[in-house]
């Protein structure tokens, strides 16, 4: 028998999708990090969360990342790509490209998602409730009505015309400029 | 309907009789271990339930390396990382838990830290983290209503910050389970009729999850049959061993069927009030249990409209229109919860269980950052959350 005719298989490699979810980890980290100055519903939870909270989200295997740390404002700071898990409180793990691609383009909700065994954590799960919450309120923003609606059992209630001005405020300052 | 995905995980071997704890031993030479751990509770020895176990074990080459007795009603963080050293100390080479969940809990966290290694067990909170398999663990509920013996998590305190750490991952579930009549045949009618309360929340908010399945509604629909047949039984007659053993039972089946489906705001409320008003479990569930069955309707009247048979049996469900079963099923409980309160004074209220209307406000705060909350199919907001407190208040 020649080995030569069985030759390895390797894994396909996703280049582009790859890039799409770090681009999108950045705009949520941004965002998140700006609406928590001025979102109410962002900023009511955040408060309830212990100073100096740092939660992390991981694409595996080398998909990208997020950090985002609760400062003694209140508020939270986006902490870029390259953090430490091992220094994070919670650290969510999306346990492939995929998955993490469907939540980040709006075919997937955080609450489907995690149903749908598309995710692991460690660390301290006790804020994990809250933690959806905000963002689930920071998607609601990113993401037009009509595809968030089908992300989360319910959106937030804002009026229309403050959606929109913070919308516009969270792509035009937050994201690229991070205020 | 089958949803998109789902996982199924249920690799526990089960020995159901009354007298099942005998055939244990062949188990742990089975898997090739001679030395457990074993792991109990102060009413546990006070029920002489270990002569059941040492009795099991007579002729056998198997010693116990240690017999912990002190595990407290809330299993703890201080108490897994002491149980660990012991472990180490005594050469045990596996564990065998006898007792309810808080037991169970614990000889779980003992198990990530006797094969992971390490002092403290809170290193490994977090969930489906865990690397690798654990060492054979082997458990004999003594309540039938929390299936700790079937699920694939851990409730352990942690006393320093207050908080309550949940470990999940498939490696906890243990090697064996032994459902033996004789371990559950003490339990007071109105613990009995709690425990059960407890298991039949189980199954059916297994149900009604956002990630239910058509397996864990399988072991669902049996564990809620069974319960129809034989919780007002065991709670009447409390000696009937029939009953008890499909109580053990249907605890196990709705333990698994929530392992792989998760539970919703009955727990959510459930956990939040037991928090505040420090209500047994079993209790907070059978309280809110209609309640967040009724909030769940608009979005799960189908399913609601199944259970109906599990719950209430063929005639009733033959004799009720299709359209008007789901609120037959949820008025169902409510008989159910009328029925065990005339038999042993199960409360069916909060005000009933002690608490006061001022304490609404802080249950429904804790509610919605239950992490049960978020698998139940309806958002849980504090307004829907103090709904269903003041529902259930009286």
């Amino acid at each position: 028998m020649s080995s030569a005719r069985y030759p390895e298989l390797t894994p396909r490699r996703k280049p582009i999708k790859r890039a799409i979810n770090q681009i999108v980890l950045f705009v949520l980290g941004r965002a998140v990090q700006s609406l928590s100055r001025y979102e109410p519903r962002i900023r009511h939870e955040v408060a309830t969360w212990p100073e100096n909270f740092t939660l992390m989200l991981v694409v595996r295997p080398k998909g990208g990342s997020l950090a985002l740390r609760r400062t003694t404002e209140a508020d939270l700071r986006y902490l870029g790509s390259h953090f430490d898990p091992a220094q994070a409180d919670v650290v969510i793990y999306m346990k492939d490209i995929e998955s993490a691609f469907a939540m980040f383009t709006g075919q997937l909700g955080i609450d489907m998602g995690y149903a749908r065994h598309c995710m692991c954590a460690s660390g301290d799960l006790s804020n994990t409730v809250s933690v959806v919450r905000v963002l689930n309120t920071a998607v609601a923003y990113l993401f037009p009505a009509f595809i968030a609606r089908r992300l989360m059992k319910r959106l937030p209630p804002t009026p229309f015309w403050q959606k929109q001005a913070r919308r516009l405020r969270t792509y035009l300052l937050g994201v690229p400029f991070g205020i | 309907m089958l949803p998109d995905y789902y996982e199924f995980h249920f690799p526990v071997k089960l020995l159901s009789g009354h007298t099942a704890l005998n055939n244990l031993p062949g188990e742990l030479s089975q898997a090739k271990v001679h030395r457990p751990l074993l792991i109990t509770d102060p009413g546990v020895m006070r029920a002489g339930l270990i002569e059941i176990v040492r009795n099991a074990f007579a002729e056998t080459e198997i010693t116990f390396g240690a017999l912990y007795d002190q595990v407290p009603p809330e299993s703890s963080t201080h108490v897994v990382n002491e149980l660990a050293e012991l472990w180490r100390e005594r050469g045990c080479d596996s564990i065998l838990a006898i007792g309810g969940g808080s037991v169970i809990d614990t000889a779980k966290g003992v198990n990530i830290l006797v094969s992971l290694g390490g002092k403290d067990v809170r290193a490994y909170r977090g969930a489906e983290t865990l690397p690798g398999p654990l060492r054979p663990l082997f458990v004999a509920p003594t309540t039938a209503g929390t299936g700790s013996e079937a699920t694939n998590s851990a409730v352990i305190a942690d006393p320093e910050s207050g908080v309550k750490m949940l470990f999940v991952s498939e490696f906890l579930l243990p090697r064996v389970a032994v459902l033996d009549t004789r371990l559950t045949l003490t339990l007071p009618p109105r613990l009995t009729a709690a425990t059960g309360m407890d298991a039949l929340t189980h199954a059916m908010e297994a149900c009604l999850s956002i990630q239910k399945n058509p397996v864990s509604d399988a072991y669902a629909w049996q564990a809620i049959n069974l319960i129809r047949l034989h919780l007002k039984q065991a709670v009447h007659t409390p000696a009937d061993k029939t009953a008890r053993l499909a109580l053990a039972n249907a605890s196990t089946l709705a333990g698994a069927a929530f392992s792989n489906s998760m539970v919703g705001c009955v727990h959510s409320m459930g956990h939040a009030a037991g928090a505040v008003g420090h209500i047994p479990h079993g209790v907070a569930m059978n309280i809110f249990l209609p309640f967040g069955l009724a909030f769940n309707l608009p979005s799960r009247a189908n399913v609601l409209a199944e259970l109906l048979l599990p719950l209430a049996g063929p005639e009733i469900y033959a004799s009720t229109p299709p359209i008007s079963r789901a609120q037959r099923t949820i008025t169902a409980v409510h008989e159910l919860k009328d029925e065990l309160h005339a038999l042993c004074g199960l409360p069916r209220t909060l005000q009933e269980a002690g608490l006061t209307r001022e304490q609404l406000p802080a249950i429904a705060k804790l509610a919605i950052n239950d992490g049960s909350a978020m698998m139940n199919p309806l958002e849980l907001g504090f307004e829907e959350a103090m709904q269903l407190a003041e529902q259930a208040f009286a």
